[in-house]
C-alpha cells in the first residue's frame, strides 16, 4: 500500500501525469473523505462543497506534502480543516455563534431529505452536537467511521491516549444525554 | 509515543500485589474497550442516518477533474493590488512634493496682477513712487490693474475710442 501510495504522489506531482493521478485519488479517497466531511457538517451540499474544496486542495498543495504522514492522514487533516472552516464562515455570514449554528444544523434534520430520519439516529446526533468539538471529532470518527486510534492520532495529531481518554468521555455523556432526554 | 520508565526505587516502603502492573494495561484497556459494549446496551445505531443523492459518488470523478481542467495552470501569484497601492503611493509623494515646491517657487516671484490696486494706491500716495504727473500720466490703470505702454502698442485704435466711449463718463477728459 505504501508502495502504492508513493507512487501516486509522485504521479500527481507530475504535471503530465497529475490529472489521471488526481482522478485515480478521487476514485480511492472519495467516499471516505465524504462521509468524515458529512459528519462534521451534517448537510449533504455543504458536505459537497467542502469535499470539492478538499480535493482542490490536495491538488494545489500536493508538492508540500513531504511523506513525514500517510498520504491518507494529510488529506483527511485538509477535510477536517476545511469543515471546520467551512462551518466557522457559516457561522460569520449568519452572525450566529458556532453553538447556535449547530444547534440550528441538528435541528434542520429533521426535514433534511438526506436524513433517514429515525427517532434514535436524530436523538444521537443531538448527544453528540452536545459534546466538546474535539469529542465530537474523536468519536464520529472512531464510531461511525471506524477509524483506529493510531490512525486518528495521526489526523488529529494527539496521542492516542488522549484520544482513548476523549472517546471514553464522550461515550459516558452521550449515554447521560439519552437518559436524561 | 515514547516509552519513558521513570524507575522507582522502592525506598518508601510500599508494596502492590503480585503481576498488578504486569496486568494493568489489560485492566485498563478493558475499561476503556468497554465502551463498546456499553454502546450496544443503549442500543445506539451503528449509522449515522446520512444518505445522498442517487449516483452522487458515480458522477464526482467526472465533476472534480472537470474542475482542475478549468483551473489556469500553477503560477505564481502576484499581488497586483500590493504594487499599485505602492505606485499610487510614490505618484502621490511625487504630487505633494511638486505641488509644495513649484508652488512655494511660484509664491516667492509675485507678479502685479497678484497686487491689490488699492494698496498701489495707498503706495503712491505715500509718496514711495518718486513719479512726476507726465510719468504717471504715460501708465493708465485699467480694472485695477497697470498697463503698460508698450501694450499700446499693438491696440487698434477703433477698439480704443469704443472703450473710451463705454466706459469714460465725461467726454471732456478725451476732448482736453
Amino acid at each position: 500500500m505504501e508502495k502504492t501510495e508513493n507512487l501516486l504522489v509522485q504521479q500527481l506531482k507530475d504535471s503530465k501525469t497529475s490529472q489521471k493521478a488526481f482522478r485515480e485519488l478521487v476514485s480511492l479517497y472519495k467516499e471516505r473523505l465524504y462521509w468524515h466531511i458529512r459528519n462534521i457538517v451534517k448537510n449533504h451540499d455543504d458536505a459537497h462543497d467542502v469535499l470539492q474544496n478538499t480535493f482542490m486542495k490536495i491538488f494545489r498543495n500536493i508538492d508540500q506534502f513531504k511523506g513525514d504522514s500517510k498520504l491518507f492522514s494529510w488529506m483527511y487533516r485538509i477535510a477536517t480543516n476545511e469543515s471546520i472552516t467551512f462551518l466557522n464562515k457559516k457561522s460569520k455570514r449568519l452572525q450566529i455563534s458556532s453553538n447556535d449554528l449547530q444547534s440550528a444544523i441538528i435541528n434542520n434534520l429533521e426535514s433534511d431529505v438526506y436524513f433517514e430520519g429515525s427517532e434514535i439516529q436524530l436523538k444521537l446526533q443531538k448527544a453528540i452536537a452536545s459534546l466538546p468539538k474535539k469529542q465530537q471529532q474523536v468519536f464520529n470518527m472512531k464510531y461511525f467511521e471506524e477509524l483506529k486510534y493510531r490512525e486518528i492520532a495521526d489526523i488529529l495529531e494527539t496521542s492516542e491516549g488522549a484520544l482513548k481518554a476523549s472517546y471514553h468521555i464522550a461515550v459516558k455523556k452521550i449515554e447521560e444525554f439519552l437518559k436524561t432526554n | 509515543m515514547k516509552e519513558e520508565k521513570i524507575p522507582y526505587h522502592g525506598a518508601s516502603g510500599f508494596k502492590v500485589p503480585s503481576g498488578y502492573f504486569e496486568n494493568l494495561e489489560d485492566n485498563l484497556c478493558d475499561k476503556v474497550c468497554n465502551e463498546e459494549k456499553q454502546l450496544e446496551k443503549i442500543a445506539l445505531p451503528k449509522k449515522a442516518g446520512f444518505k445522498v443523492p442517487g449516483h452522487y459518488f458515480d458522477d464526482l470523478e467526472d465533476a472534480l477533474v472537470a474542475k482542475i481542467e478549468h483551473k489556469q495552470p500553477r503560477s505564481i501569484k502576484i499581488d497586483f493590488r500590493k504594487t499599485f497601492y505602492y505606485a499610487a503611493a510614490v505618484a502621490a509623494i511625487f504630487v505633494g512634493l511638486y505641488t509644495t515646491v513649484f508652488t512655494l517657487g511660484n509664491e516667492q516671484s509675485a507678479s502685479w496682477d497678484d497686487v491689490e490696486l488699492s494698496a498701489i494706491e495707498q503706495y503712491i500716495d505715500d509718496g514711495y513712487i518718486d513719479l512726476s504727473d507726465t510719468e504717471f500720466s504715460s501708465m493708465i490703470i485699467e480694472d485695477g490693474y497697470i498697463v503698460e505702454e508698450s501694450d499700446f502698442a499693438t491696440m487698434n485704435s477703433d477698439a480704443v475710442f469704443e472703450y473710451l466711449d463705454e466706459n469714460v463718463e465725461d467726454p471732456s477728459f478725451i476732448l482736453e
